[in-house]
């Protein structure tokens, strides 16, 4: 039994990350707003709809602990997650190959690109057939079906990322890759600290949780702030 | 070239450009480039010549920076020759501040397009930073780009 303190100092941070991450949609939405190129400002806004879909994902997964029927929105989340995923990698692997002295193609990542899209267009299309006909699969098959996708562009994504930072020679771009970098790995390892703890402490996890959402919401706030570089006007520096 | 959405085919007699433009250029070949344009300059010697160019960054990444400063300090001799402006970009997160100071020392002119955070907002504001033969104007400017091209404004408080 979770004492009273702990549940209302996670539900206390567990808010707290939200707004912070919703600033950064806030921010992604008017740096967009801001830049002129079109890769760019698509840029921003995958990295706004990526951060909207963490926020969404967040939220149901909170809810589900009061409402666990609330757990059937994850499935479009399942389909779109992918997709706006894919969008956001491949704007900013352009980025990156435009500050790219070499203008090279990471890994091929032109022809890459579709091959993923393909995978992603027939999961979601085997998913609704599975759904609308009613079909019964094998449960593993199920889970395929669900994650296979996700987790397909989730690595190659990664790889493609730290190549397409490594070879660009834009600081800020890097920059805005390390704090996205740095959020995946505290993801990564939330994930396994709500599966050490949640058989043994409950407490613990119960706290640590919101502790690591707080911590991805800064990441995703630091990333989505070095899209750009920011400058400051003083007081005495206008016409 | 076509990857800029750009068509000047009328007006811009020379792409270089590492596929697509009337003359291949090479990123790693300092001496063809430098070659070519002087190679235009001369052959257009009766007109007024404007030299667009965003491969600075690249430069400055795959060679040294003394090395592209002689580089273009002997292209700009030569340069100034001819009634010819030389238009350049660099890409200011690319380069530590002492390679960008040696850069802007070499132009007449340098302007600054920069985004400012005020507030809850994100303002394109471009500066004159520095040219020569003009009194110094300290002053911010909103920019946009439209179809017509870019629309520059007074930008006050």
């Amino acid at each position: 039994m979770v004492s009273s303190i702990v549940f209302d100092l996670s539900g206390i941070i567990t808010v707290i990350s939200i707004s912070i991450g919703i600033y950064a949609v806030f921010w992604a939405f008017k740096i967009r707003k801001a830049l002129f190129v079109r890769l760019y400002r698509n840029q921003a806004l995958g990295m706004g709809i990526v951060v909207v879909l963490i926020l969404l994902f967040t939220s149901i997964i909170v809810a589900e602990i009061v409402l666990p029927s609330v757990q059937i929105l994850l499935l479009p989340w399942v389909w779109l997650g992918p997709l706006v995923l894919l969008f956001w990698i491949n704007t900013s692997v352009n980025a990156g190959r435009r500050s790219d002295p070499l203008l090279r193609d990471t890994l091929q990542w032109k022809k890459l690109r579709f091959i993923i899209l393909s995978l992603i267009i027939f999961d979601i299309l085997s998913g609704l057939a599975v759904l609308s006909l009613s079909i019964r699969i094998p449960y593993e098959i199920t889970l395929i079906l669900i994650f296979l996708p996700f987790f397909s562009i989730c690595v190659v994504g990664a790889i493609v990322l730290t190549i397409a930072a490594r070879r660009s020679k834009d600081m800020i771009f890097r920059r805005h890759m390390a704090w996205f970098g740095i959020f995946v790995a505290i993801f990564i390892g939330g994930l396994a600290f709500a599966a050490v703890t949640y058989a043994y402490n409950y407490e613990a996890n119960s706290l640590g949780l919101p502790l690591f959402l707080l911590l991805e919401a800064y990441c995703l706030y630091r990333s989505v702030k070095s899209l750009i570089p920011l400058n400051r006007l003083s007081l005495d520096q206008y016409m | 070239v076509k990857a800029f959405n750009v068509d000047f085919s009328q007006r811009v007699p020379f792409w270089f450009a590492s596929g697509g433009g009337q003359i291949k250029f090479d990123v790693n070949d300092l001496a063809s480039l430098s070659y070519n344009i002087k190679d235009i300059l001369k052959k257009n010697v009766d007109r007024r010549i404007r030299l667009v160019t965003d491969v600075v960054s690249s430069l400055l990444m795959l060679n040294q920076p003394d090395t592209i400063y002689k580089f273009f300090t002997q292209l700009f001799a030569e340069v100034k020759q001819y009634d010819s402006v030389v238009l350049a970009t660099v890409e200011e997160g690319m380069h530590p501040p002492n390679v960008l100071a040696a850069m802007q020392q070499l132009f007449d002119g340098v302007i600054e397009l920069r985004l400012y955070e005020e507030g809850l907002r994100v303002l394109p504001l471009l500066r004159i930073r520095k040219m020569r033969g003009v009194p110094p104007q300290p002053g911010y400017y909103s920019f946009s780009f439209s179809k017509i091209g870019m629309e520059i404004t007074a930008y006050g408080k």
